[in-house]
């Protein structure tokens, strides 16, 4: 059965959201900085179990997006995929207050905690404590690259796996 | 004036010769939309991986979010336009294309205006580009001034360096003061969140220069180094934060405690140390202290910041010290 689902990638600029969507859909990462104007939209197909899932990737411009995230643009995601930069800890503080903001839009959709450019791992100002913390709260907290593709068709697939699972466990309550 | 019958071909106007048009126009009639113009090229691409019987939100997913604000525009609006934002989908071949939707309400007719924008965004994506190098900068430059007036602050040859840019204090293996204060902020965002109390215990040990002129600093090592573990060993939860904060200092930081547990634990963690024996590695002694501790609580739906915590931490330490050894203090959140 083919299942159409909306997933949103929020973050906060630069954080590698356009970067990760490129790895996943065409299996391509370029060094150069491109900036996301407004919202680009991809889409790609994967099965999770005997269900085709067709993703529609809703990227959401990482322009100070505490301050301009729109509901609007958010509202009928099924999920969502929150990403930092494991470089910048201010991303970490961002993420952790766009998810309060995007959950307040939603509800309690699942979604993935990414933290990008696991490739720069000797750069990086977050500690395995920060993901531990997340996780105690019941975050589930990924690493990835998509320079590298660490972690990330995974973290694609996971989520459109949770978001079938979430379907199916709402079908039963109804 | 808008035109039904535009086509695409190249139009031909008292001699000037204008390219086809890049818009397409849709009328919103009876509750539902209807094109009025003729497809360009653009969207004859994206319709060709749908099919001709594919609803206009199925070619461009976009508008499942500017309808909606476009519907309650026209609703609300005599005449007048409502811009969208830009947004960017792929055609079947892979190709980008930019566009951008135009709600229109003229002499009351409801109008889609979609159009595709290269020039207009990439002019949008090089301002936007230099506006984000420009906050990187900035964060950057705060960073170095923040570093600066640390390094004038520190006294030189002072006590037992922390490594700041490691997440681990380098003497005793628990949380760096650096560290600590990042997750410090974290917790705070959480516990606002989560609508949590949010504890901290500040231990001093008393007297411990006095340790460090008797039995030398491999003892006091020793001796700081046995204190951290134990302040670590004792918190129970995996949110909670055992950091060395200063020389002889120490900090438990306790995500969701409120503040009799945190009272309590600092009555634990007060009479474990009482007791703590320490071999001197040199002198083969044991090396005993007292440590003075404050509390304070940050109660839920409060909004302490991190420094109105700490300063009245460091406030109810100071109190205890002067109250005699071995003393807890609470502190109060400053209003």
């Amino acid at each position: 059965m083919l299942v159409q689902k909306k997933i949103c990638v929020i973050g906060e600029f630069g954080v590698g959201k356009t970067s990760l969507i490129s790895r996943y859909v065409d299996s391509i990462f370029s060094e150069k900085y491109h900036t996301t104007v407004g919202v680009k939209i991809d889409k790609k197909q994967c099965h999770v179990g005997d269900d085709l899932v067709s993703l529609v990737i809703w990227d959401l411009a990482g322009e100070s997006p505490l301050r301009t995230l729109k509901p609007a643009q958010v509202r009928g995601a099924s999920g969502f995929l929150l990403v930092a930069d494991g470089t910048r800890a201010d991303t970490i503080d961002i993420a952790i207050a766009l998810q309060r903001k995007v959950t307040e839009i939603l509800g309690p959709v699942p979604f993935i905690f990414a933290v990008n450019k696991h490739d720069l791992l000797e750069q990086w100002c977050v500690g395995p404590d920060v993901a531990d913390m997340l996780r105690g709260r019941g975050w589930d907290v990924r690493y990835s690259s998509a320079k590298t593709g660490v972690g990330v068709e995974e973290m694609f697939v996971d989520l459109a796996s949770r978001l079938i699972d979430s379907e199916d466990a709402i079908d039963a309550e109804s | 004036m808008l035109n039904r019958d535009m086509g695409r071909e190249r139009i031909s106007l008292v001699g000037a010769d204008f390219p086809p048009p890049d818009s397409v126009v849709f009328e919103l009639g009876a509750g539902e939309l209807s094109q009025s113009t003729a497809s360009p090229e653009w969207l004859d691409r994206l319709k060709s991986e749908f099919g001709t019987a594919s609803s206009i939100t199925d070619c461009l997913p976009y508008l499942e979010s500017f309808l909606p604000e476009a519907r309650q525009f026209w609703d609300q609006t005599r005449d007048g336009e409502l811009v969208s934002d830009f947004w960017t989908q792929k055609d079947p071949s892979g190709g980008e294309i930019h566009l951008l939707a135009c709600a229109l309400a003229l002499d009351g007719k409801r109008l889609l205006l979609i159009r595709s924008v290269d020039d207009l965004y990439h002019k949008s994506e090089r301002e936007q580009q230099h506006a984000h190098a420009s906050v990187k900068q900035l964060k950057l430059a705060a960073l170095w001034q923040r570093g600066l007036e640390k390094l004038a602050k520190s006294p030189k040859n002072s006590e037992p360096v922390l490594n700041e840019t490691e997440t681990k204090d380098v003497l005793t293996g628990i949380t760096s003061r650096q560290r600590f204060e990042e997750l410090f902020e974290l917790e705070l965002l959480m516990a606002s969140e989560q609508d949590e109390p949010l504890s901290l215990i500040y231990l001093d040990i008393d007297q411990f220069q006095l340790m460090n002129e008797q039995y030398g600093s491999a003892a006091g090592d020793a001796y700081l180094s046995s204190i951290g573990q134990l302040v670590e060993g004792a918190l129970s939860s995996p949110k909670d934060v055992a950091a060395r904060v200063g020389g002889e200092e120490f900090a438990a930081l306790l995500p969701g405690m409120g503040g009799t547990e945190a009272v309590r634990l600092a009555h634990t963690l007060g009479g474990m140390i009482r007791v703590l024996r320490v071999p001197d590695p040199i002198s083969r002694g044991l090396l005993s202290a007292t440590v003075s501790i404050g509390v304070v609580t940050r109660p839920s739906k409060s909004d302490e910041t991190m420094a109105q915590m700490l300063s009245v931490v460091e406030g109810a330490v100071r109190e205890a010290k002067r109250n005699g050894p071995g003393r807890i203090v609470i502190g109060d959140v400053p209003i």
